[in-house]
């Protein structure tokens, strides 16, 4: 007999964007219920540590938990792991679970994340993504018993898991398609920088190179991070708007009255921004505005990754940019649209990253940048 | 605010009835950066306001229960022993004895 639920707020994808909604609507004293429903087996986690901390070490997944195990029942929060959600109707309000039953809602995130892009090359299929805590778990496997890794795409997963594969003793090579790291996107100059540190992990990086097929590595172990598409089918068969991405506004509304979304598959205002910070953030966000309350002011977007042991900060948007000018003897990178700065890169915490994620959102000059400094 | 020696600690200038329970804040005694709270169960804690992963203010974080999130990568510590709870700190931080004597909050370092 399918089973028929009824919740307050119903959070679709256990991720760090519905944890932080949820936690965010306890902390303003909400009273309703709220169940979080998630298709992966485990306690909701955050990401970051996968690359970084589980390659390398013996983490376990309670160290890296959005929030422990007893919050959920202090909280009075209920969670459904192992759940998929198959199918969603904004106008009655119900979510239709892969086992038939349903879920009935006032309000609902939808929070499903996104999921590594594939590689379509000859003996892609023989690489692995990284994810889940169970990627993380198969490729650290794989480097026990491992010499050599391939690492195809040098964003930011290929830049950190190549660093953690090193740290492990792994003989390691990273290609890049771009003549860039991260795809060019963040320019030649902090490439060139990060392209020092993983040579001196002893790390190879080929830029401007297509990888044709897989079938001839001679590796023992092959990764891709070639991006990541935001999991959309729901909201798209739900009829919602959707642009690369769940299109929201800042309180993460989406086109649906009652259905907001946030994190990796919420483009808001116009940017998809699939990182920790924005996840947390727009599920803090979409709490606000389920409960009617003021939203913080929008704050420029932010992103860190961690390798070899360097820290990298990314504040701002500046999707294309004029020009790029190392300031600060090189360990601030700014991003020029016309004469103002848009983004800028942080290396090791040269200045504090807080005050130059405010500063940043007001387009200053390469001036008021280094003046962050004193 | 000057800090004050007293018999049983430091007095960190902060009054027990100002405080908002479940929340932490920055207050500086005798030279240490220290991130002071006090639990929703009304228990007080202090920690070092650094964090050990790359020196996020803690003082500027959330509390939630026992738990310490610092701002800049949600690291967590426990407020009343300075344990690693949660990735990607790894170092605990220092935890330092908390009463509050009359309205004073009293630390011991
Ligand atoms: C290895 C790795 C390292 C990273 N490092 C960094 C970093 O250093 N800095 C940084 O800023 N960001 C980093 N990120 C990005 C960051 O982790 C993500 O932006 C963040 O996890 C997004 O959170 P989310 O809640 O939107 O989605 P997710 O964390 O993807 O969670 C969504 C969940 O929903 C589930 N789901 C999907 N569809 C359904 C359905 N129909 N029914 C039920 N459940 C469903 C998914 O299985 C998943 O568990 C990293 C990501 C990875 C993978
Ligand atoms: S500085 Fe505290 S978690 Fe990174």
């Amino acid at each position: 007999m399918p089973v028929e639920h009824r919740v307050d707020v119903l959070l679709i994808g256990g991720g760090v964007a519905s944890v932080r909604c949820a936690r965010t609507l306890r902390r303003r004293k909400f009273a309703g219920s709220i169940l979080i429903v998630g298709d992966e087996a485990v306690l909701p986690y955050n990401r970051p540590p996968l690359s970084k901390e589980l390659l390398r070490g013996d983490v376990g997944l309670e160290l890296i938990a959005a929030e422990p195990a007893s919050w959920y029942e202090r909280q009075r929060v209920d969670l459904l792991t192992d759940a998929p959600v198959a199918s969603l109707d904004p106008d009655a309000r119900l979510a239709t679970m892969g086992d038939g039953s349903t879920i009935r809602f006032s309000q609902c995130l939808l929070a499903t994340g996104a999921e590594p892009r594939r590689l379509t090359i000859p003996g892609a299929e023989h690489a692995l993504t990284l994810r889940t805590f169970a990627d993380a778990e198969a490729i650290r496997r794989a480097a026990a018993s491992g010499r050599r890794a391939v690492v195809v795409g040098g964003g930011f997963i290929g830049v950190e898991v190549a660093a953690s594969l090193a740290a492990l003793g792994v003989e390691v090579t990273v290609h890049e398609l771009a003549p860039a790291l991260w795809g060019g996107v963040l320019g030649t100059t902090l490439s060139a920088w990060a392209v020092g540190v993983l040579n001196e992990s002893g790390i190879t990086v080929r830029l401007g190179e297509a990888v044709s097929s897989l079938d001839d590595v001679r590796a023992d172990l092959m990764v891709t991070g070639v991006g990541v598409t935001p999991r959309v089918a729901l909201a798209e068969a739900a009829g919602l708007a959707v642009d690369d991405g769940v299109v929201a506004d800042a309180g993460r509304r989406t086109s649906a009255p009652g259905i907001f979304a946030a994190g990796d598959v919420a483009r808001v205002d116009g940017r998809r921004v699939e990182h920790w910070h924005a996840a947390r953030e727009g599920g803090e966000a979409a709490a606000l505005a389920m409960l009617g309350e003021l939203l913080p002011e929008p704050r420029a977007p932010w992103v860190y990754s961690e390798f070899a042991g360097h820290l990298l900060d990314v504040v701002g948007w500046a999707p294309t940019f004029d020009d790029e000018l190392p300031l600060l003897g090189g360990h601030v990178v700014a991003y020029l649209v016309g004469r103002r700065v848009e983004q800028l890169a942080i290396i090791d915490s040269a200045v504090s990253v807080d005050a130059a994620r405010t500063l940043v959102a007001g387009s200053p000059s390469p001036a008021d940048v280094e003046r962050l400094a004193s | 605010m000057a800090v004050e020696r007293i018999p049983s600690g430091f007095l960190t200038g902060l009054r027990a009835g100002d405080v908002t329970p479940g929340t932490v804040q920055v207050v500086e005694v005798d030279g240490r950066s220290l991130c002071i709270g006090l639990t929703e169960d009304g228990e007080w804690g202090a920690i070092d306001n650094v964090c050990t992963h790359d020196g996020g203010v803690l003082g500027e974080g959330e509390l939630d229960d026992n738990a310490v999130e610092c701002p800049r990568h949600g690291g967590r510590f426990d407020l009343f022993t300075g344990r690693v709870l949660a990735l990607p700190p790894v170092r605990p931080v220092r935890a330092y004895e908390t009463r509050v004597e009359g309205d004073d909050v009293v630390v011991e370092l």
